[in-house]
């Protein structure tokens, strides 16, 4: 492919925002086909669900390795284009935590994210002497960051005012620098809009791309009702001037939670491989599972610094025995690992539904509230 | 996706990511390329096995040259020889 010139010789270099799903691959692959430079690039943000995918395979829940891949990865492959994977995790968090544009439906603060991620490109444009930023976003396709008034704020953000290039929608949006330079050729990008994926699906068949994921609508774990709902639980109960970290982002991604105290949550496997995820995991943290009777592994997930009582061991104990095969007998034991040595409690199995929903973490919240 | 080949030469560098999964490996591997020469090869040690599909596909993008991936009870080595700049 002829590579596209500026006017000065230079070569016309674009950086990408990649997911791998279907419209991010066809706005590589639009860029691209003009003979323009692409980087792109994939931020890892910890909330990915194909990343927890992933690992839970590594604990023996799917070992198809077509299902573990990196889409972007993948995307970047298919059509000859190098992939940078950035690591924002970190950074992130405090987006989260304090969205100026607020949150949707959930913990998702979709406009804040979408604006951190393009003022990540941004840097990365400059770093590179790249020309412009593009994205996979399609006008009118998604209700809360992809909306007209929404964009402009968000390229404002991030500081790309005029370099924030949407293929897919591109004639329908005001030409930005890059067409009016002519370093894009306007004419053949796309004037695609709206919830339909019918013309990306025909788009993709034709350039014979088709081993693309189906949509998966949502694959930040911020827009799950029940992910949100236990990380804002954590919120409400961390320490003074702690933050949720990467080990906390994890946990909240497997098992039943159940809030015992203000300081003092427990967390029960599902299966054997949330099990290994968990003992992978959290070796530091107090572990129990029953002795005679086969059944899940829990941690104990304490505040910092608070170190649960007798009484609370004994609920939560309860509580394992309840979710593993001696559920009916009328005593269970249960050993406790870690901190200190290994103890083993005897309990009856806490069976009653209404005992039991009274310790999971409500489904309801508002994503605003905060502890006084 | 892998070549079926294995590479039986001397690595310049090797990268051991046990204990790390998606996507630390890549962004390791992507790190320890950059430091490397043209001409350099580097071998990736894993126990994550999405790296089989992943680091072929981020050669395939970066251009770099796969020369081949071993898997033994569990841990994957993959060799990779520097061809080009890393993007």
């Amino acid at each position: 492919m002829k590579p596209r010139l500026k006017a000065d010789g230079s070569p016309v270099k674009g950086i990408g925002l990649v997911s791998g799903g279907l419209d991010s691959t066809l706005a590589v692959k639009v860029i691209r086909d003009q003979g323009i430079e692409v980087i792109a690039v994939n931020f890892s943000t910890g909330f990915c669900r194909s990343d927890h995918h992933r690992a839970m395979g590594r604990f023996g829940a799917d070992q198809d390795p077509g299902r573990l891949r990196n889409e972007a990865l993948r995307a970047g492959a298919d059509l000859g284009v190098p992939v940078r994977v950035v690591d924002i995790s970190e950074d992130y968090m405090d987006v989260i935590l304090r969205p100026k544009h607020g949150y949707g439906a959930n913990m998702n603060p979709c406009v804040d994210c979408r604006a951190y991620m393009l003022a990540a490109a941004s840097k990365i444009m400059e770093e590179e002497g790249a020309d412009f930023v593009f994205t996979g976003e399609v006008l009118g396709q998604r209700p809360m960051s992809q909306h007209l008034r929404a964009m402009k704020v968000i390229e404002k953000d991030a500081g790309l005012t005029g370099r924030l290039l949407r293929p897919l929608s591109a004639q329908l949006l005001a030409a930005t620098l890059p067409e009016r330079e002519g370093w894009v050729d306007r004419e053949s990008l796309l004037r695609l809009q709206g919830r339909t994926r019918k013309p990306q699906l025909a788009l993709a068949r034709e350039a014979e791309l088709t081993d693309i994921p189906s949509p998966a609508g949502g694959c930040c774990y911020l827009t799950d009702k029940v992910y949100s709902s236990r990380f804002h639980d954590h919120l409400m109960h961390l320490a003074e001037g702690e933050k949720p970290g990467a080990k906390d982002v994890l946990m909240m991604k497997v098992g039943r939670h159940f809030r015992i105290s203000p300081a003092l949550k427990l967390v029960i496997a599902r299966d054997e491989a949330e099990c290994n995820f968990l003992t992978h995991f959290f070796p530091e943290l107090p572990s129990l599972e029953a002795v005679d009777a086969v059944g899940p592994v829990a941690v104990a997930q304490p505040r910092k610094g608070y170190s649960p009582t007798p009484a609370e061991y004994a609920t939560m104990a309860a509580l394992v025995a309840r979710y593993g095969k001696g559920k009916d007998a009328t005593a269970v034991k249960v050993s406790i690992r870690g901190g200190k040595a290994e103890e083993v409690v005897e309990v009856s199995p806490l069976v009653d539904d209404a005992a039991i929903d009274a310790f999971r973490i409500p489904e309801k919240f508002n994503p605003r509230e905060r502890r006084e | 996706m892998t070549n079926g080949k294995s590479f039986q030469g001397e690595a310049d560098r090797v990268l051991d990511t046990r204990g790390s999964y998606c996507p630390v490996p890549v962004i390791e591997t992507a790190k320890a390329m950059n430091s490397l020469a043209p001409g350099e090869v580097l071998e990736v040690i894993s126990d994550d096995i999405g790296v089989k599909l992943d680091i072929p596909a981020w050669c395939q993008g970066q251009g770099q040259r796969l020369l081949g991936m071993d898997e033994e009870s569990g841990l994957i080595r993959i060799h990779i020889l520097k061809t080009g700049e890393v993007a």
